[in-house]
């Protein structure tokens, strides 16, 4: 059964909505659905009283219509099935993940694919900070799985990330792969400052232009591309290991271009 | 209107009353028990129960600087284990770090009422009993940190054993502590300096002293104040490989010593565990258990705990700085420094005790070692919690202990350096009345709680009731983990694993008289304090703090 959530009233505090996942959800009754409890703040409220729910269609999936911007946790720990969101997210969108896929149409908030092991999320619009990052005081952050998402990200994207495949499409903020352990972060656009700040292991691709980077970053060579995923890119891109105050295992390529005044 | 009950027909383990197994009746009256109670008493129906004083855990990190200091550092931990409020209980958190709800609950549902903090800096202490009043339902005793105390070591040097004396007994009525504590002496101030020591006859930085001067020198103390428990010790070299022969020559310096307090013991050395090593490598550290436990065995003035380990995620921390940075460098987990600047300094690193490393397996076969060749009267079941791995786990030890084939089982899953061990040769099996010694009646009588850790007239009605067969270790980890009843006072608290009421618990402290020393030795403290960040006068922490101030109040010597 295909569950359709249409967003009636999300309180000003938002709701923490983790009860959103696939697996559980689409077994339910329609009614069933709609007495599930969420936490509002610190009272709970039934899910039917933020959202019209409806059924439709024979596939297992559920789509999201609306403003679920306050709308948190949606598909946390998420295995199986698919998520589609037409409109934006709210924080915590598939954090701890291992299976299936989320499609959202808007942009997300903060803590996006955060500790996710496997299965994918798409984002059409933005994203905010820690997109595939740790929560505090973990050791790893994304840990499989792959985001992309095609405008820009916030801060701290792919925070100790450990294995998958991160993709930006239209620039990041500031600490691009701060601690990043292993996997894959490619940025397209305008990066900010810092990337790469005690980076142990991985790959981080910057695209574009970079605003600062740490003195732990050194400079190896210049290399004519960048092969991430099985993707190729075009360069020439500065590649340095990263980060000198740690193990310096980790690789950063910086597009080479608009990038001199970093070996300056 | 009196309030009387009776606990029918259990089969009631009471090893300070001699009582092993026995069908019999408990009744209680006020919160205390008794002989007998009126026919109005209401009576609880318990054949085919287990019945055990409630648990006194003597050794246990649940509260104060460090503890909180882990909580701050692994939020990871805190929200692996979450429960939301009732309308009863407080939200409780946290794995390895519980909050003090958590704290309070969990050891309750055990069927654990009495809980010792063993380790607080004076200077923390304030914070130290809030929280310990912030406990639920458990009564609560803490021990003070002394060994590396700048006054204690000025005055040992000196050889003014009065003013030690006085100034101890100054120190636990301002830190409203119970006992004694010592953590690696003299190493731990050396630590300020980014050293260490290395066995009792090193000589302490700055000052003309060695370990083996504290020791003694607060042990002396100790028994001239008549406190109800001995000074509890945490030998030099904690955690290094070949550290047992620094445990032995620790135990040797106290061979003569005597008390007369009903204890027995002079002291008591914590985490015995990780003090037991022999090898002079991670290469080659193995267990030397069977030397400490014939050491233990063959002195009459002595008593440990185990500071067991559990396989998966712990905390360690200890006042131990210098030991906590030396773990760091091994690991390279997180790490945190705290209380340097304080009276004394403690380390925290959390560690991961891996099924498949040799060093853990090890170490849990030493702790096994230790507790089924030393006699239950003299060892009592701890895991130093949370370094060993988190109290909720004792339940699994217990198991281990009382069943050899679940002990072959386990060490099919470990590292086959286990097959070396000698515990692979060890028959022993605890009985329930051994289990009742190790985490009731030896811990109440080695802490000087003569009210608490039997079932006796007179004894306070805590009292813990299990659903499972004295002769079948089938369940026996769920049943102990969540009791069938656990009396506080006579109050229920806790029936088939759920809370029922979570009153506030006692305090327990020692209130230990001036001497015509006072005026000198606070003289002397005066000017110690022009270097202190607090004044002397907002220094002690008032009565008033303590939710339900308990003061033991030891007698004079003449």
């Amino acid at each position: 059964m295909s569950v359709r959530l249409v967003v009636k009233k999300v309180p000003a505090v938002g709701l923490e909505a983790e009860v959103i996942d696939p697996a559980t959800l689409v077994k339910k009754g329609l009614s069933e659905i709609g007495r599930l409890q969420v936490w509002a703040g610190r009272r709970t409220m039934p899910l039917g009283e933020a959202f019209d729910i409806s059924a439709e269609g024979p596939e297992d999936n559920i789509e999201i219509h609306g403003d679920a911007s306050r709308v948190k946790r949606i598909g946390q720990g998420m295995a199986s099935g698919r998520i589609d969101l037409l409109g934006d997210a709210g924080m915590h969108l598939g954090n701890r993940m291992s299976g299936g896929e989320i499609h959202v149409s808007g942009s997300v908030s903060s803590w996006c694919g955060c500790e996710m092991q496997g299965g994918s999320i798409s984002i059409a619009g933005n994203a905010a900070h820690y997109l595939g990052g740790a929560y505090r005081g973990s050791s790893a952050g994304m840990q499989g799985g792959s985001i992309a998402v095609s405008g820009a990200a916030g801060g701290e994207v792919g925070c100790r990330m450990a294995d998958g495949i991160i993709t930006i499409g239209a620039g990041c903020g500031d600490f691009a792969g701060v601690h990043q352990k292993g996997g894959v972060i490619v940025v397209h656009g305008t990066c900010g400052a810092r990337p790469g700040a005690g980076m142990t292991g991985g790959l981080l691709i910057l695209n574009g232009r970079v605003e600062s980077i740490l003195p732990g970053a050194a400079y190896v060579e210049e290399v004519q591309e960048a092969e991430a995923a099985g993707a190729r890119l075009k360069g020439p891109f500065l590649k340095f290991k990263c980060d000198l105050a740690e193990q310096a295992q980790g690789e950063l390529l910086i597009l080479a271009e608009p990038n001199r005044h970093l070996r300056e | 209107m009196k309030a009387e009950l009776v606990l029918a027909n259990g089969t009631v383990y009471d090893p300070a009353n001699g009582i092993a197994g026995e069908r019999m009746d408990i009744c209680i009256r006020d919160g205390k028990i008794v002989e007998q109670v009126s026919e109005k008493a209401q009576r609880l129906d318990l054949a085919g129960k287990v019945v055990m004083p409630g648990g006194v855990d003597i050794h246990t990190h649940v509260t104060g600087s460090k503890v909180n200091a882990g909580r701050i550092m692994r939020p990871e931990d805190v929200r692996s284990s979450v429960s939301p409020r009732t309308s009863l209980t407080r939200s409780a958190s946290g794995y390895t770090v519980p909050n003090v709800y958590q704290i309070g609950y969990t050891y309750a549902r055990m069927g654990y009422t009495t809980v010792v903090e063993a380790a607080v800096p004076p200077l923390k202490a304030r914070h130290t009993h809030e929280e310990l009043s912030a406990i639920p339902i458990l009564d609560k005793a803490s021990l003070v940190l002394m060994g590396n105390n700048w006054l204690i070591m000025k005055y040992l040097s000196e050889g003014r054993d009065d003013l030690v004396r006085e100034y101890a007994a100054w120190l636990l009525e301002a830190a409203k502590g119970y006992g004694i504590k010592i953590v690696n002496p003299g190493g731990t101030e050396a630590w300020g300096w980014g050293r260490n020591v290395e066995g009792v006859r090193d000589k302490v930085p700055h000052f003309d002293i060695t370990p083996a001067d504290t020791i003694k020198g607060l042990l002396k103390a100790n028994e001239e104040l008549n406190l109800p428990t001995s000074v509890h010790l945490h030998p030099n070299r904690l955690g290094k490989p070949g550290n047992y022969s620094t445990t032995l020559e620790t135990m040797e310096l106290v061979r003569n010593a005597t008390t007369r307090m009903p204890r027995g013991q002079v002291l008591h050395v914590v985490h015995l565990q990780f003090h037991s090593y022999g090898g002079d490598s991670w290469r080659n550290f193995h267990s030397e258990a069977d030397k400490l436990a014939t050491a233990v065995n063959s002195s009459s003035n002595l008593t440990v705990d185990v500071g067991a380990v559990v396989f998966g995620w712990s905390t360690t921390m200890t006042a131990d700085g210098p030991f906590e940075h030396d773990l760091q460098r091994l690991t390279h987990l997180k790490w945190t420094n705290v209380d340097v600047e304080a009276e004394t300094g403690a380390g925290v690193v959390p560690h991961f005790y891996s099924m498949r490393n040799a060093v853990a397996v090890v170490q849990w076969c030493t702790g096994l070692e230790l507790l089924l060749l030393i006699k239950p009267d003299r060892i009592f079941l701890t895991t130093d919690h949370p370094n060993g791995g988190p109290f909720s786990k004792y339940p699994q030890i217990i198991h281990l202990l009382m069943s050899r084939k679940h002990r072959d089982a386990m060490m099919e899953k470990l590292n086959p350096v286990c097959k070396k061990s000698m515990l692979s040769s060890l028959d022993k099996e605890y009985t329930l009345y051994d289990i009742a010694k190790i985490t009731r009646a030896g811990t109440a009588k080695a802490l000087g709680l003569a009210q608490k850790g039997h079932l006796g007239p007179g004894a306070d009605a805590d009292v813990a009731v299990y659903d499972l067969q004295p002769d079948s270790t089938e369940g026996l980890e769920k049943a102990l983990s969540s009791a069938h009843l656990v009396l506080k006072d006579g109050t229920m608290v806790v029936r088939d694993g759920r809370i029922l009421a979570a009153p506030a618990g006692r305090t327990y402290w020692a209130r230990c008289q001036p001497t015509d020393k006072r005026g000198e030795m606070i003289n002397g403290l005066r000017e110690h304090f022009r270097y202190y960040t607090i004044q002397l006068e907002n220094y002690p922490v008032s009565e008033e703090h303590l939710i339900r101030s308990s003061p033991v109040v030891p007698e004079v010597s003449s």
